[in-house]
């Protein structure tokens, strides 16, 4: 009693639908993380020996399932600022402790394509309250995105200092650049650059849909400059509280 | 209904209720290669029965789980005396913080995001919180 039957052809609410979406992303991701978490005890030889063909099919299995998770990521952080499911908590945060943690996560990628990463620090770097997680989040996605589309031996660098009594990030590539007619479009959901399509098929167009917004609900701003070829460097700033 | 642990109280028991029967199985070899004496259930109202025959030194909880969810489960086990004390740590897919934060009311020891962990990564987490608190 009390519940009202719905009909077969209703259809779903925005809020329904979002929290389906939810819903469907995470169920998508457990059996990802099992996947993942095989692929490590194989490649540690719990299950006994590999051979260099099974380790060798165990690394490709164990990249792309890392691969999925990202990408499940991204559209769990998209679903989330569509559905204003996002809160901050916000803490004190050493700002130089986390540059330096998304710069060393990078290494690995940055090593394989013979790239110089970089972190510089232009000031001494004060303790500012913000969230943690997303400004990480949002480090990871462009730092990630400098080192995708930035050729081999290329380089990236991130630096931070104090502009306006504000904190300015600064990730700056030597890569494939935006192309001048589609900068307008860069913050947009599901966009990639036509040279970043011919680059790579790789990604899902939301990390900087999901940056922009990660940076503006921390209080701050986030613009580009980018010249095709020559390279991309993207700013962003947050407040000093 | 699993078999319950016959143990009453032990340093290193450790009750999982996690709903994904592979994690399950990944998580029991781990604990278990570590000396954890391992109770796993697939959902929270079978937690709470075994939580009437056992005190564990940790629960590693799941959120998503079917029937009552992990956080009802945390909640309810908070409300009674006998359970009230319980170490838990929760151990989910959601990294939201309107999650986290709602867990952090119910005195866990730690709220962990799945995927940002390799497996061992994570059980060397689970041991030391256990060590330390």
């Amino acid at each position: 009693m009390g519940q009202t039957k719905k009909p077969a052809n209703h259809r779903l609410t925005e809020e329904e639908m979002s929290k389906s979406m939810f819903f469907a992303y995470h169920q998508l991701r457990t059996p990802l993380i099992s996947m993942k978490w095989m692929a490590e005890m194989l490649l540690k030889g719990e299950a006994g020996k590999l051979n260099p063909a099974q380790e060798d099919l165990i690394r490709d299995l164990y990249t792309s399932v890392n691969h999925a998770n990202e990408l499940v990521g991204h559209l769990l952080s998209a679903a989330r600022i569509e559905s204003e499911e996002l809160l901050i908590r916000l803490e004190p945060v050493d700002l130089e402790k986390i540059c330096n943690e998304a710069v060393k996560d990078l290494q690995p990628l940055a090593n394989k394509k013979s790239q110089t990463l970089s972190f510089k620090k232009i000031v001494n770097l004060p303790i500012i309250n913000t969230d943690p997680k997303y400004l990480r989040e949002v480090l990871d996605n462009l730092l990630s995105n400098a080192a995708k589309y930035t050729p081999n031996k290329g380089a990236v660098e991130l630096s931070v200092s104090l502009y306006k009594g504000e904190i300015l990030f600064a990730v700056k590539d030597s890569g494939i650049g935006i192309p001048k007619a589609q900068q307008s479009r860069v913050f947009g959901k599901f966009f990639r650059g036509d040279n970043a399509v011919k680059m790579s098929n790789d990604g899902t167009g939301l990390g900087l849909y999901i940056v922009k917004n990660l940076v503006e609900l921390l209080g701050g701003k986030i613009w580009f400059e980018s010249e095709e070829e020559r390279g991309t460097t993207f700013y962003f700033t947050l407040p000093v509280r | 209904m699993r078999k319950v642990s016959k143990i009453k109280k032990s340093p290193k028991h450790i009750l999982v209720i996690e709903d994904n029967e592979s994690l399950s199985k990944i998580i029991r070899l781990k604990l278990e290669k570590i000396g954890y004496h391992v109770d796993l259930c697939e959902s929270a109202e079978e937690g709470l029965e075994i939580l009437k025959k056992c005190e564990p030194s940790l629960i590693w909880l799941d959120i998503y789980l079917p029937g009552m969810s992990g956080l009802q489960f945390l909640e309810k086990i908070r409300k009674n005396k006998k359970t009230k004390n319980i170490k838990v740590a929760v151990v989910s897919v959601s990294g939201s913080n309107k999650k986290i934060e709602f867990a952090q009311k119910f005195s866990i020891l730690d709220y962990f995001v799945k995927s940002n962990y390799k497996i061992d990564e994570l059980i060397e987490e689970i041991s030391k919180i256990i060590e330390i608190s």
